[in-house]
């Protein structure tokens, strides 16, 4: 994937951000993540290497690999843009706050004892976590038809 | 039989509980018991919903 078609898809990527109230600070941060732990793994593969007496070789090929990925980090970590749009999906949908049942288990708040208080929040909890197996495939949520 | 029924029905003037055959009822559970009556005779079928509250009078 060459720079332009990695530009476009940045593009592609602040538009959806800016569109779903994500800063560019967020997407940043993303990618700074994914480009540490694609280093770590190159830097774990090429220590086992260096033992090699091609090693040399092999650790000048990585390293220079990892400039490249360090300018594509898709490929590298293996996550794509869909993959990323999944992780919104479902961050998203974990901290919405406008869900009927978890306002009703609010309200109810202030006329319980206090040992049902805190169970109140494990169950909104509970609650918030189980929209998330809709997105999952093997529960029947986000299939492709 | 209304004095009977009455003798049932034991209102604590102290706390906030009343006793029903044997049973120990505090206001919030009363409170549980009409939300999940009120959530079946309207037809609600949230079962994790329903769920929630039965655990929550439970414990």
């Amino acid at each position: 994937m060459n720079n332009e078609d990695m530009s476009h898809v940045f593009d592609k990527l602040n538009n959806v951000a800016s569109q779903n109230n994500i800063s560019p600070e967020m997407v940043n941060n993303l990618f700074s993540m994914l480009n540490n732990s694609n280093n770590h793994n190159n830097d774990t593969n090429s220590s086992s290497d260096f033992c090699d007496n091609s090693s040399h070789q092999d650790y000048n090929d990585q390293s220079s690999s990892s400039t490249n990925n360090q300018n594509n980090p898709f490929e590298s970590s293996g996550i794509d843009f869909e993959t990323i749009m999944r992780m919104k999906t479902i961050i998203d949908k974990i901290n919405t706050k406008d869900d009927p049942r978890s306002n009703l288990l609010q309200s109810l708040k202030p006329y319980l004892k206090d040992s049902r208080k805190s169970k109140v929040d494990q169950y909104i909890q509970l609650i918030n976590m189980s929209k998330v197996m809709d997105v999952f495939p093997f529960m029947g949520g986000d299939s492709k038809k | 039989m209304i004095d009977n029924i009455y003798n049932e029905f034991t209102f604590g003037r102290n706390d906030n509980r009343f006793e029903i055959f044997g049973i120990t009822l505090y206001f919030d559970d009363i409170l549980l018991i009409c939300l999940l009556l009120f959530l079946y005779n309207e037809g609600v079928k949230d079962q994790l919903l329903f769920i929630s509250l039965i655990m929550l009078l439970l414990s």
